[in-house]
C-alpha cells in the first residue's frame, strides 16, 4: 500500500470536490481516474500533493500520515506531480527547468543529477529542446516538460494530470509508450485523463469520479461499461 | 477628558486618512495598480488649489472645483498615455514608473514652488470649532470626516447603481470577459484613474487646509494611506474608512503620550495588524 | 538508452572566458588607483563602487528574487548607525565596526522579513518602505548618536584605525585623505565580493532555484524548492550587503543624520535607476548602470531637481520601452555575457539555439495580467474524441451513424438544428433502402409509418386534380408486369415515407446503438493530418466552440455542404438551374384521388411548366389530407414574394377547386441542381449524400442514394479502424460511388426534360390566351389525323415517364468496379431489356447479391438476409465444402468474420424453389463472396484447386492487405 486516502473530504462552500474518498494504491500499480469536468479529479491530486488541505480525512504515504505535511515535504517524500495547465519556468531552459526539479525534488548537486536529467529528457523526447527557454515551447511540449519535471523529482508516486489532451494520435501513442516505460521501471502512477483509449492502454485499475465521489472502481473495461459511467458520459454536455 | 478629546481627534484624523486612502483603494481595486506617486498627487492637488487661490484669486471652493477638474483630466491622460502600458503580469513596471513619477512630481513642484511650506487658507474656517458638551472639535476636522463619508457613499452609489460602475466592477472582476462584452478596458481604467484623481484632489484640499504642506511630504502621506488600506482590509471602501480611523486613533493616542511618537505609533499598530491579521480587520475580497 | 557520459554542462561562453580575466585586471588597476589618481577621482570611484554594491544587492533581491523592495535604505541606515555606535560608543576599529554593523543589519532583517513577507507584490514594496520609516523613527531616538539631528564621526576614530597610518605613510596623505583611500579599498573589496558572491550564487543550484521562484513561485514549490527559505536568504544577504555599504559610506562621510542615513532618494531611488537602466536581472547591468548614473550626475550635478526629474523620466521610459535595460538589450542582441549563468547542455541531439534570435514566447493559456488591450483566444470548451465524426443527421448521416454503431464503431453525429427534418422532402423509399433498414432491424417501424406500394402508383397527368385527366401511368411497380419485377428483386417492398418520419427512425436507432448525437452543434471547420481529423464545432446552445477529434470524418451536411467546400472537392455541373417552390397544405382531397391513389399527381397547365421540375406537382404526404405541391419559378428572377394568399391561389389552380377548404402550412424555395462531385473524399474526410450529388427529386433517388453511400462506406471504415484492412480500401468508396452519384444526377435532370414533349403535344407551350390554349388542348380530341397523331405522341411521351417512375434498373442495378471487386474474367452479362427500366440480377462481381427466397429451419429467408450485417458471406453449394474450411482459415488469418453458407438439400439453408441454383450463376462447388454491403466481390465457378489460397488471395486484395 503506497498511497492511502481515508475518508478524504473537501468542499468549497457548496462545491464538494471530495466526498469521503477512500482510495488505496499499491506500489507499482497504475491507476486511472476519469470523470466529467468538475468531478474533483484535480482536487484529489491537490489533496495528495498537499496544495490543498482537506476538511477531514487523511492521506498516508507508505503508512505514514502526511496529511499535515506541506507540499515541499511531500515532493521530497516521493510524490511527483504534473499539472493540468503547464507551469514552466519560462525564462529558464528546459534543461534548467528539469535540473531545478531534480536538485530540489530529490536532492543533490547539479553535477550529481546531471546524468539522470539527461536520461529523463531523453525518455520524454525533450532532449533536442534542452537548451530552449521554456517560454518558447509549444503547448504540447510544455505538457511533456510537466511530466519531465515531475519525473526529475525522483518520485515513487507519479501523478499525471491530463497529459494527453491536445495530442494527435501518433503523439498519443508515443506518450502511452513513454508512460508504459516509466511503469515498467516500477513507478506507481495515478493518471487522470479524458483521452480514455490512452489511459486504458496502460492502467490496471480504473476509478470514476463524479461530484467528488467515487462512483465506480475496478477493472478498466468493466468500469467503462458500467451503468454509472455510461450515464455520466452519455448525459454530459 | 483628555482621552475623550484624543479619541475624537483620532477619529477625525481618521477621516483625513480615509480620504487619502480611498483613491489608492479605488485604483487597486479596479486595476490592481499601486500608485507609488499617490501621496505626491495629493500634494499636487493641494498645490493646484493653492494656484487657484493665490494666482487666480478664486475662493477656495472654486479653486477646489477647478483643481478637481484639472486632476480629472490629468488622471485620465496619465492612465491613457502612460500607466495603461504598464499593466500586465509583471509588477515591476507600474512600481518603477510610478516611483519615477513620484520623483518627477516632487522635484517638479520644488522647481515650481520652492521648498517653502504652504498652507491653504479657508477664510478663517479652520479656526472654527464646535462644542459637543465638554469637548470641542474643530469644524475643519468634522468637515473632513464628513467629506470622507460622503465621498465613500458617492463612490459606492457609483459602483453599485450606475452603468459605469457596473463596467468598473466587471472589468475588475474579469477583465477578459468584460472585454468580450464590449467594454473597453483601457477606457475604463482611464476613467477610473480620472475619478480617483478627483478623490485625490479632494484629499489634497483637506491636506492643505488642515496642515502645512510642501513638495516633499508626498511619500509620508502615501504611507498613511497605505497603512489605512491595509489595516482596514482590501475590498471595501467602508473598510478603508475603518482603517483610517484606527490609524488616526493610533497616531492621536501616540501623540498624546509623546508628540515625537505620533507616526511611529501608527506604524506600530500597522505592523501589529499585519502580524496578527494579515488580511486586515475587515477584509472583503482576496485583493 | 542513452549514454549520458556524452553530455556535459557548460556555463562559460567564449566572451566570458575573455571578459572575466579582463575584469580581473580592471580590479587590480582600480586597487592601484590611489597611487596615481587624485582624491576627487578616488571619491568618484567610491561613489560608483558603492552604487554597484547597493545595486547588485537590490538586483539580486528584485531582479532575481522577485522581491521588489522600496525599503533597503533601512539597512543602509542601520548599518551606518551601528557603525557609528560600535566605533564611537564601543571603541571598535571602524572597519571592524562596519563588519559588525553589517552583521547586525542582517540580523535585523530577519524579523523585518517575517513581517513584510506577509504582503505581496506592490503592497510588499510599500511595506518595506514603512519598515524603513520605522527604522528611521526609531534610530532617530538614539540620543547618544545625536537623535534627530545626527552627529559626526570624531577624527580620532579615523586616525586610530587600522590601515590609515600605513596608507598615510605609503601614499603620503593626510588623515582624511587616507581615510578616504581606506574606505575606497574597503568598498572595492566589498564590490568585488558582492559581485563575486552573487555570481557564485547564481551559478549554484540555489541561484537557479531563485530564478525558478521568480518565474513561477507555485511551480517552484511543487518541485520541492523551499520558497520561503530562499526568499529569506536573499533578503538577508541583500540587507547584509546594504548594511555593510551603509557603514562604509557613512564612515567616509564622517557625519550622519536620520534623514540622510535613511534617505529614499539616495539609497533606493538611485539604486532603482541604476538597476533598471543598466539591466535588471543581469549581473552586468548594475555595473553599467552605476557608471551611467555617475556620468549623468556629473553632467547635471548643478541641476539638482532637474537631474532627478530627468532620472525619473529616463527610468520610466526604459521600463516601458526596453524593460530589460541596456545590458538586457546587449544580451538579447549579441548573447554576450561577462557573467554567464545559463546552463547549456552539450551533447548529441542537444542543439543550442541562437539566443539572439527573438524567441517566439508563447503566452501561457491562463490570462493573468489585465493589460487593457489583451484579447484572449477562446479556450476550447473540451475536446471529444471518437473514431468517426458524422456531420449531418439526414438520410446519409443518420444511416452512417446507425450502421457504424451497429458495427461497434464509436461515432459522434452532429446536427446544426435542434431536431431532424421538419419538412417532408424525400419520400420514395426504394427496396435497397428498405433492405438496409431491415438489416438494422427497423424495417417494421418504417413500414408502420409508410404509405404502401399499392397506394403509390397511380401517376396521374391532368390539367388539374379536379379537371381533365390527360393520361395515367402505373408506377413504382404497380403495373402487374412491373409488380413481378419488383417482387422478384427484393424481400422488401418499395414504400413512401416522408423524411420527417424517416429520419427519427434511423437516427433513433443509431442513438440507441451508441451514436452520440449532438444537436444544435454546428460544424465550423476542420483540419486533418496523417492520423486524425480535428473538427471545430460550435455548440449553439452554450455558444462555445470546441473541437472534436476523430480518426475519420463524414461530411453529410447536404446540398450546401460546408465540409465539401472546405475540402475543396472538385464539382461538375451547375446549381440553380431552375427555381422551385414547395407549398405544403392541408386539404381533404379524397374525392379527387381516392379512386386513383398515388403519391404524385402531375398537373399540366399554362404556367406549370415554367421553372420547377417540369410540371406542377401535387404530392401526397399523408393520404389524403396532407399534401405538398411543387410549382416553378424562373430562377433568374429569384424567388417571388409568396404570400399565403398567393400560395393558396397556386394550390387551387393545381387542384382545380375554388371552394374546397385549404390550409397553407408552409412555403419554401429551392432550386433544381445538376451537380456532382468528381471526388467524394479527401484524406480522412468522406462526403456523402446531397453534399456530393445534388439533383432534383425526380426519380426519387436522392435519399436512397444517400443511404446507400453510407452503406458502402461504413463497413470499410469499420475494417480499417479495426486494423483489419489497409487504408486504401477507403479509396474504393470513391471509385464505386462516384459514378453512381453522377449517374443519378444525370438521370434526375433528364427526367425533367422529358416533360417538355408532353407540354408541347398538349399545345401548352405555344403562346396564346387561355382560350387559345384550351382550344389547342381540346384539339387532340378531334377525329382528325393530326389529332390522332397527337394522341399517339402523347401516349408515347407519357409512357416514357416510366423512366422516372419505374426505373427499376437505376434503383437497384448499381454495379461496382474497384479494388474491392475482383473480376472473374467473364464479360458483363447482356442486358436482355432496357437496363434503366429493368433490374438485371446477377452475381457478376460488383453487382448486388440477387435476392432469392430460401429456407432456413422451415422459415422463409432471403439470401439478402443471410448477407450483410457487417461481415463477409461466402455462398456455396454442397460440393463446395472445401470453401468452408477456406472460410475458417481466412477468418483466422484476417481476423474478420467470414460466414460460409452452404445452400442445398440437407444443409441448414435449403434452396426451396431451386432459384438459388440459377441465380448464383456458379456451379454447386463454386462460391460467391459477398461483401458486408451485399455486393458480390468475388466468385468462382467451381472449387479451386486450393480454395484456402484462392479465398485468401481474394481477401487480401479486397482488404488491401499486401
Amino acid at each position: 500500500m503506497l498511497l492511502e486516502l481515508k475518508n478524504l473530504s473537501k468542499a468549497f462552500g457548496a462545491v464538494v470536490v471530495a466526498a469521503d474518498v477512500n482510495l488505496a494504491v499499491d506500489e507499482g500499480e497504475a491507476l486511472g481516474v476519469i470523470g466529467p469536468n468538475g468531478a474533483g479529479k484535480s482536487s484529489i491530486f491537490n489533496l495528495i500533493s498537499g496544495t490543498l488541505a482537506p476538511d477531514s480525512g487523511t492521506v498516508q504515504l507508505d503508512g505514514e500520515d502526511i496529511t499535515r505535511e506541506p507540499p515541499r515535504r511531500r515532493v521530497l517524500a516521493g510524490i511527483g506531480r504534473s499539472h493540468q495547465v503547464p507551469q514552466p519556468f519560462e525564462h529558464l531552459t528546459v534543461f534548467e527547468n528539469t535540473v531545478v526539479a531534480a536538485c530540489f525534488g530529490s536532492g543533490g548537486t547539479e553535477e550529481a543529477v546531471r546524468d539522470r536529467v539527461v536520461e529523463i529528457l531523453y525518455s520524454t523526447k525533450l532532449l533536442p529542446k534542452a537548451n530552449l527557454p521554456a517560454g518558447a515551447l509549444t503547448l504540447l511540449e510544455r505538457k511533456r516538460l510537466e511530466m519531465t519535471r515531475a519525473l526529475a523529482t525522483g518520485p515513487r508516486l507519479l501523478l499525471l494530470d491530463e497529459i494527453a489532451g491536445g495530442l494527435t494520435e501518433g503523439e498519443c501513442q508515443e506518450l502511452v509508450a513513454t508512460v508504459q516505460d516509466i511503469r515498467s521501471q516500477g513507478m506507481t502512477i495515478i493518471w487522470i485523463e479524458h483521452v480514455t483509449h490512452a489511459l486504458l492502454a496502460v492502467i490496471d485499475r480504473l476509478v470514476a469520479l463524479d461530484f467528488g465521489k467515487i462512483i465506480a472502481e475496478g477493472a478498466p473495461r468493466e468500469v467503462m461499461n458500467s451503468d454509472a459511467v455510461q450515464r455520466i458520459y452519455m448525459g454530459v454536455d | 477628558m483628555i482621552w475623550v478629546d484624543t479619541i475624537v481627534q483620532g477619529i477625525m484624523l481618521g477621516g483625513l486618512y480615509a480620504l487619502f486612502a480611498t483613491g489608492l483603494s479605488l485604483i487597486f481595486g479596479i486595476m490592481r495598480l499601486v500608485n507609488l506617486a499617490h501621496g505626491d498627487f495629493m500634494v499636487l492637488g493641494a498645490f493646484a488649489v493653492l494656484v487657484g487661490v493665490e494666482s487666480l484669486g478664486l475662493g477656495i471652493i472654486a479653486s477646489a472645483i477647478l483643481a478637481g477638474a484639472f486632476m480629472f483630466v490629468l488622471g485620465y491622460a496619465l492612465q491613457h498615455l502612460l500607466l495603461n502600458r504598464t499593466l500586465g503580469k509583471d509588477l515591476l513596471p507600474p512600481l518603477l514608473v510610478t516611483f519615477g513619477l513620484s520623483i518627477i512630481i516632487q522635484n517638479g513642484l520644488l522647481e515650481g514652488f520652492s521648498a517653502d511650506t504652504q498652507r491653504l487658507k479657508a477664510g478663517g474656517f479652520e479656526e472654527v470649532s464646535v462644542q459637543f458638551g465638554a469637548i470641542s472639535v474643530g469644524a475643519m476636522p468634522i468637515l473632513t470626516f464628513c467629506s470622507a463619508v460622503v465621498v465613500i457613499l458617492l463612490l459606492n452609489w457609483l459602483f453599485y447603481r450606475t452603468e459605469t460602475g457596473r463596467a468598473f466592477r466587471a472589468t475588475s472582476d474579469d477583465p477578459v470577459t468584460a472585454q468580450l462584452m464590449g467594454i473597453d478596458n483601457n477606457r475604463i481604467f482611464s476613467l477610473a484613474m480620472a475619478l480617483a484623481m478627483v478623490v485625490v484632489a479632494i484629499a489634497g484640499l483637506y491636506l492643505g487646509a488642515r496642515a502645512t504642506f510642501d513638495p516633499l511630504i508626498g511619500p509620508s502621506r502615501l504611507i498613511f494611506a497605505f497603512e489605512a488600506v491595509i489595516i482596514g482590509g482590501l475590498g471595501s471602501l467602508w473598510g478603508t474608512l475603518a482603517g483610517g480611523v484606527v490609524l488616526g486613533l493610533a497616531q492621536a493616542i501616540g501623540a498624546q503620550v509623546n508628540p515625537e511618537w505620533q507616526t511611529l505609533a501608527g506604524h506600530i499598530v500597522f505592523l501589529a495588524v499585519l502580524i496578527v491579521k494579515p488580511r486586515g480587520l475587515f477584509p472583503r475580497t482576496a485583493g | 538508452m542513452i549514454d549520458s557520459a556524452k553530455y556535459s554542462v557548460e556555463n562559460s561562453t567564449r566572451a566570458s572566458r575573455i571578459a572575466l580575466p579582463v575584469l580581473a585586471l580592471v580590479v587590480v588597476a582600480l586597487a592601484l588607483a590611489p597611487l596615481a589618481a587624485p582624491r576627487s577621482v578616488i571619491l568618484d570611484l567610491f561613489f560608483v563602487l558603492y552604487l554597484i554594491v547597493l545595486a547588485q544587492c537590490w538586483n539580486l533581491l528584485a531582479g532575481y528574487g522577485g522581491l521588489v523592495s522600496v525599503g533597503q535604505q533601512a539597512y543602509v541606515g542601520a548599518g551606518a548607525y551601528f557603525t557609528y555606535g560600535a566605533s564611537i560608543l564601543l571603541g571598535l576599529d571602524p572597519l571592524a565596526a562596519v563588519v559588525v554593523a553589517g552583521i547586525a543589519g542582517a540580523a535585523l532583517s530577519i524579523p523585518t522579513a517575517l513581517v513584510v513577507f506577509r504582503l505581496q507584490g506592490a503592497y510588499f514594496a510599500i511595506g518595506t518602505w514603512v519598515a524603513a520609516e520605522v527604522y528611521r523613527l526609531i534610530f532617530a531616538q538614539w540620543k547618544d548618536l545625536g537623535g534627530g539631528t545626527g552627529t559626526s564621526l570624531p577624527s580620532s576614530v579615523a586616525k586610530g584605525m587600522a590601515g590609515v597610518s600605513w596608507t598615510k605613510s605609503v601614499l603620503d596623505l593626510k588623515t582624511s585623505a587616507a581615510r578616504d583611500v581606506v574606505s575606497y579599498w574597503f568598498i572595492l573589496a566589498l564590490a568585488v565580493l558582492v559581485v563575486g558572491a552573487s555570481y557564485w550564487f547564481l551559478r549554484s543550484r540555489r541561484g537557479l532555484a531563485l530564478s525558478a521562484i521568480r518565474d513561477n513561485q507555485a511551480a517552484a514549490e511543487s518541485v520541492g524548492v523551499d520558497v520561503v527559505r530562499s526568499k529569506m536568504a536573499v533578503y538577508v544577504f541583500a540587507s547584509f550587503g546594504a548594511a555593510l555599504a551603509g557603514g562604509i559610506i557613512f564612515f567616509q562621510k564622517a557625519s550622519i543624520t536620520p534623514d540622510s542615513a535613511f534617505s529614499v532618494i539616495e539609497w533606493t531611488a538611485f539604486v532603482f535607476f541604476v538597476v533598471v537602466i543598466g539591466g535588471i536581472g543581469t549581473l552586468e547591468g548594475p555595473i553599467i548602470g552605476a557608471i551611467i548614473l555617475f556620468a549623468l550626475q556629473n553632467w547635471l550635478s548643478d541641476y539638482a531637481t532637474w537631474y532627478l526629474i530627468l532620472l525619473g523620466a529616463v527610468a520610466s521610459a526604459v521600463m516601458l520601452v526596453a524593460p530589460k535595460g541596456i545590458w538586457g538589450f546587449v544580451q538579447a542582441k549579441y548573447d554576450f555575457s561577462i557573467f554567464p549563468t545559463r546552463r547549456r547542455l552539450i551533447g548529441p541531439d542537444t542543439p543550442v539555439p541562437d539566443y539572439t534570435r527573438p524567441v517566439q514566447e508563447l503566452a501561457t493559456p491562463e490570462p493573468v495580467g489585465i493589460r487593457g488591450s489583451d484579447i484572449r483566444l477562446e479556450e476550447p470548451m473540451f475536446d471529444i474524441e471518437t473514431d468517426v465524426l458524422i456531420v449531418g443527421s439526414g438520410p446519409a448521416g443518420g444511416s452512417a451513424a446507425a450502421l457504424l454503431s451497429a458495427y461497434g464503431v464509436p461515432n459522434v453525429m452532429i446536427e446544426k438544428y435542434s431536431w431532424l427534418a421538419n419538412t417532408p422532402r424525400a419520400h420514395i423509399t426504394n427496396q435497397r433502402t428498405m433492405e438496409i433498414l431491415r438489416e438494422l432491424g427497423i424495417e417494421e417501424d418504417a413500414i408502420a409509418k409508410s404509405v404502401p406500394q399499392e397506394l403509390m402508383g397511380n401517376n396521374v397527368f391532368c390539367t388539374s386534380l379536379a379537371g381533365e385527366e390527360i393520361g395515367r401511368l402505373l408506377t413504382w411497380g404497380n403495373h402487374p408486369s412491373r409488380r413481378a419485377d419488383y417482387d422478384l428483386a427484393s424481400p422488401c417492398r418499395i414504400c413512401d415515407i416522408p423524411q420527417t418520419l424517416f429520419e427519427p427512425i434511423v437516427v433513433g436507432k443509431a442513438m440507441e446503438m451508441g451514436t452520440i448525437a449532438r444537436f444544435k452543434t454546428e460544424y465550423v471547420s476542420h483540419s486533418q493530418d496523417a492520423s486524425s481529423v480535428v473538427a471545430t464545432v460550435r455548440d449553439r446552445v452554450a455558444d462555445q466552440t470546441y473541437r472534436i477529434r476523430s480518426k475519420y470524418m463524414i461530411g453529410a451536411d447536404g446540398a450546401k455542404s460546408a465540409v465539401a467546400e472546405h475540402l475543396g472537392l472538385p464539382m461538375e455541373g451547375r446549381m440553380g438551374i431552375e427555381g422551385s417552390m414547395n407549398i405544403e397544405f392541408e386539404a381533404d382531397l379524397s374525392r379527387y384521388v381516392a379512386h386513383r391513389p398515388s403519391v404524385l399527381y402531375w398537373v399540366f397547365q399554362p404556367g406549370s411548366n415554367i421553372g420547377g421540375i417540369g410540371a406542377g406537382v401535387i404530392r401526397m404526404v399523408r393520404p389524403w389530407s396532407k399534401w405538398l405541391s411543387i410549382y416553378g419559378y424562373l430562377v433568374e428572377d429569384g424567388p417571388p414574394e409568396l404570400t399565403d394568399a398567393d400560395a393558396e391561389r397556386i394550390v387551387r389552380q393545381l387542384v382545380g377547386d375554388d371552394e374546397i377548404p385549404i390550409k397553407i402550412t408552409r412555403k419554401s424555395f429551392w432550386t433544381v441542381n445538376n451537380m456532382s462531385a468528381r471526388r467524394f473524399s479527401k484524406g480522412r474526410v468522406f462526403c456523402m449524400g446531397d453534399a456530393v450529388h445534388r439533383h432534383p427529386p425526380s426519380n426519387g433517388l436522392g435519399s436512397n442514394t444517400s443511404v446507400q453511400d453510407a452503406y458502402n462506406l461504413s463497413w470499410k471504415l469499420k475494417l480499417v479502424l479495426d486494423g483489419k484492412a489497409g487504408e486504401s480500401l477507403l479509396d474504393t468508396y470513391n471509385e464505386e460511388r462516384q459514378p453512381i452519384g453522377r449517374q443519378i444526377v444525370a438521370r434526375a435532370n433528364k427526367s425533367i426534360d422529358d416533360y417538355r414533349p408532353i407540354f408541347e403535344t398538349l399545345g401548352l407551350t405555344d403562346p396564346g390566351s387561355p382560350e387559345d390554349i384550351k382550344r389547342r388542348m381540346e384539339a387532340r380530341k378531334q377525329p382528325t389525323i393530326e389529332a390522332e397523331a397527337r394522341r399517339k405522341a402523347l401516349n408515347r411521351y407519357i409512357r416514357r415517364k416510366s423512366y422516372e417512375f419505374n426505373c427499376h434498373g437505376v434503383e437497384l442495378g448499381q454495379r461496382y468496379a474497384s479494388q474491392a471487386v475482383i473480376p472473374d474474367g467473364t464479360p458483363e452479362p447482356e442486358f436482355a431489356r432496357d437496363r434503366e427500366l429493368y433490374y438485371h440480377p446477377t452475381t457478376w462481381p460488383g453487382a448486388h447479391l440477387p435476392h432469392v427466397w430460401v429456407e432456413a429451419r422451415k422459415k422463409k429467408v432471403s439470401t439478402i438476409d443471410l448477407a450483410g450485417r457487417g461481415r463477409f458471406t461466402l455462398f456455396t453449394g454442397i460440393s463446395g465444402s472445401g470453401w468452408v474450411e477456406a472460410g475458417a482459415r481466412a477468418q483466422a488469418e484476417f481476423g474478420i468474420e467470414i460466414r460460409v453458407i452452404q445452400i442445398g438439400p440437407g444443409c441448414e439453408i435449403s434452396d426451396t424453389f431451386g432459384d438459388w441454383a440459377l441465380a448464383s450463376e456458379v456451379g454447386d462447388s463454386g462460391c460467391v463472396l459477398v461483401r458486408p454491403d451485399c455486393h458480390v466481390s468475388w466468385r468462382r465457378r467451381e472449387l479451386a484447386a486450393n480454395p484456402s489460397e484462392a479465398l485468401a488471395g481474394a481477401m487480401r486484395q479486397i482488404l488491401a492487405k499486401r
